[in-house]
């Protein structure tokens, strides 16, 4: 080891400290690095935590992302590349140290991120499907129509419905209209637009149905494929883990994937027949992650 | 204390072996003893500082965890074949029976008392576990056996492969992971998650800002007030929803199921412009007799709206909504 030239403050060390476990750092840095561990016990600590969250997140189980994060995956892998000339060429900076408060951040980011991705996604389009909008616009209560025992006068003549909304909304370029588009409806927004008009990408409508019906059934071929492959692998954990549970947790097991095998079966056939549903999707996607949940929860008894 | 360095691997065979309890450390109030051939007891009283933890297991047998005034753990617990083991740190107390190897025999008790305050965490492969009163967080775990929460404050967190769960009166946040078996909830004062495979979820008394409740197969039944500010979101795959809700509810609910149907005797209004409106006209009819089919997503209001935000979503389960309370004798 090569005496430091210069000593180097906490500071310092903390700007350094992803380099120096990368092993990315010249002789003399690395040996000012070791000088300032050797007498610093912050440092020591802050040096062991780092080392602690990149081990843990190498051992992070590799997660498939979720049919919604798909969507918008495929829809940018079908995309055309145009090439862009830059205006001018922007030099390329050199690395910046990554501190250990941003690569801690980024740990914690990648942690929660593979533990939570599909959970979250799901919940979020899950709730994106709720048309707020059209609750937060209601005008007075003179022209409302009431449901039930206390609601026999009442009547209405609006007859529209968020679908078609939306396909007017798209096909007329009103930025306006109600309610806002979500994201969960966005998914049907291409087969509406074919059959309401053109875009402005000057995209025939033919053309965007069948880039929208591959872009679904590439979507719906690449969430069964990630979804099992996931159930797969933790099936398999799950048939070893099984041998060392009793017969009765064995049977209550066996009978509630059966269970959750059956939800899932009744909303891909439903899908079959209605693939453009973002209900039916919703409601796959959250029996698929049911399975997967009690799958990686039998795996942990 | 001596006491407290008190860590035994009580291997039940090797206990035969010995006549006294000489082999164990002195102890103010700890007594070892073997009452038969095979059978472990261990019957003490430790003193704790405030913030110990109590984490007690079985692998089969009953769990019974109760509060009390004192900064003392009483401790009764009894493992007909199996090895109990015991230890006490600064911060935790640990009890943990393990199995006699000999399934399905139940074969082991814990019965503990607990400083008020204290945080419980209890498990058991095949047994039931109550734990009442400690008015601290409790982390349960249970593979086969029914679960009984009573008097708990701070997070509450309850597991099942098997069981019924039972958790009432409760001051924090509470959250259920249930693989079978139904649910009864009481009284909860904080957000509530709950998620079940299979097997009813019943609410009564709820005092939440946000209700979640997920169930494949099996019914919800929501009985009391929405919090004028709270989120509700129930979701089955078959199994119907039902809200017993009082007629001063406020409120927005948004609906769908792929082939579920909306029941209500309490008003629903829809607002011009609500994506719920087409086909309303017939729906109005529908009351008198059918449901409205809940086929496209359909939004409502309760009380006029401007309150709780109610989502809830089924594949094949209806929806009903009721004037609260359920009646006397329909306790769930």
């Amino acid at each position: 080891m090569s005496e430091p030239k210069h000593p180097i403050s906490c500071h310092q060390f903390e700007l350094l400290v992803s380099d120096y476990i990368d092993g990315a750092l010249a002789l003399s840095d690395r040996a000012a690095m070791e000088a300032h561990v050797a007498h610093c016990a912050s440092c020591v600590v802050l040096l062991t935590d780092v080392r602690a969250i990149v081990g843990n997140a190498a051992i992070l189980p590799a997660l498939s992302p979720s049919r919604d994060l798909w969507t918008e995956i495929a829809e940018r892998l079908d995309t055309p590349v145009v090439s862009i000339r830059p205006a001018h060429v922007v030099p390329v900076k050199r690395r910046s140290t990554v501190s250990f408060r941003m690569f801690a951040a980024a740990a914690v980011l990648l942690a929660c991120l593979s533990s939570g991705v599909t959970y979250v996604v799901t919940r979020g389009s899950s709730a994106a499907t709720v048309p707020q909008a059209s609750i937060a616009t209601v005008p007075a209560p003179s022209g409302a129509s009431t449901v039930g025992s206390a609601a026999t006068d009442a009547t209405t003549d609006i007859t529209t419905d968020i679908t078609t909304d939306i396909t007017t909304d798209v096909t007329t370029g009103s930025t306006d209209a109600n309610p806002t588009p979500t994201r969960g409806v966005d998914a049907t927004r291409p087969f509406e637009v074919a059959s309401g008009g053109s875009t402005s990408s000057g995209l025939g409508a033919k053309s965007t149905t069948q880039i929208a019906s591959r872009n679904a059934s590439r979507v719906e071929s690449s969430a069964n494929i990630a979804y099992e492959r996931e159930i797969t692998a933790m099936r398999r954990i799950v048939d070893e883990r099984l041998g060392d549970l009793d017969s009765v947790t064995v049977v209550q097991i066996e009978r509630n994937l059966r269970i959750i095998d059956a939800a899932i079966n009744d909303s891909r056939r439903a899908l079959q027949n209605d693939p453009r549903s973002r209900f039916l999707s919703t409601q796959l996607d959250r029996a698929l992650e049911n399975k997967l949940d009690i799958l990686r929860r039998i795996a942990l008894l | 204390m001596v006491m407290l360095a008190l860590a035994c691997a009580w291997q039940s065979s090797s206990a035969q072996d010995r006549t006294d309890d000489r082999s164990a450390p002195a102890a103010r109030t700890t007594r070892l003893s073997h009452s038969d051939n095979r059978e472990t007891r261990l019957d003490t009283t430790v003193a704790v500082e405030r913030g110990t933890i109590v984490d007690l297991s079985a692998s089969d047998g009953r769990i019974t965890v109760r509060g009390w005034d004192r900064n003392e753990v009483e401790i009764h617990a009894v493992s007909a074949a199996g090895e109990l083991q015991f230890s006490k740190s600064a911060r935790s107390l640990r009890l943990e029976i393990r199995g006699s190897g000999r399934s399905n025999t139940r074969d082991a008790a814990i019965a503990v008392r607990v400083p008020l305050n204290t945080r419980v965490v209890v498990g058991t492969m095949l047994g039931d576990v109550e734990v009442l009163d400690v008015r601290g967080e409790v982390d349960a775990t249970i593979y086969n056996g029914d679960v009984t929460i009573r008097g708990a404050s701070g997070r509450t967190a309850v597991s099942n492969v098997s069981g019924d769960i039972n958790v009432s009166d409760i001051d924090g946040a509470l959250r259920v992971t249930a693989i079978s078996g139904d649910m009864m909830l009481r009284d909860i004062r904080g957000d509530v998650e709950v998620t079940s495979n299979s097997g009813d979820v019943s609410m009564r008394g709820m005092l939440s800002n946000s209700v979640q409740v997920q169930v494949v197969e099996g019914e919800i039944w929501y009985d009391g007030a929405l919090s004028k500010s709270g989120k509700y979101v129930f979701n089955t795959h078959s199994g119907d929803v039902h809200l017993y809700l009082p007629d001063s509810t406020k409120g927005t609910v948004s609906l769908q199921s792929f082939s579920g149907s909306l029941h209500s005797t309490l008003p629903l209004t829809v607002q011009p412009g609500s994506g719920a409106s087409r086909g309303f006209a017939g729906a109005v009819r529908q009351f008198n007799g059918r449901a409205m089919s809940l086929n496209e997503q359909q939004t409502l209001e309760l009380g006029g709206g401007n309150g709780a935000l109610v989502t809830i979503s089924t594949f094949n389960g209806d929806v009903h909504i009721n004037r609260g309370p359920r009646g006397p004798g329909k306790d769930f």
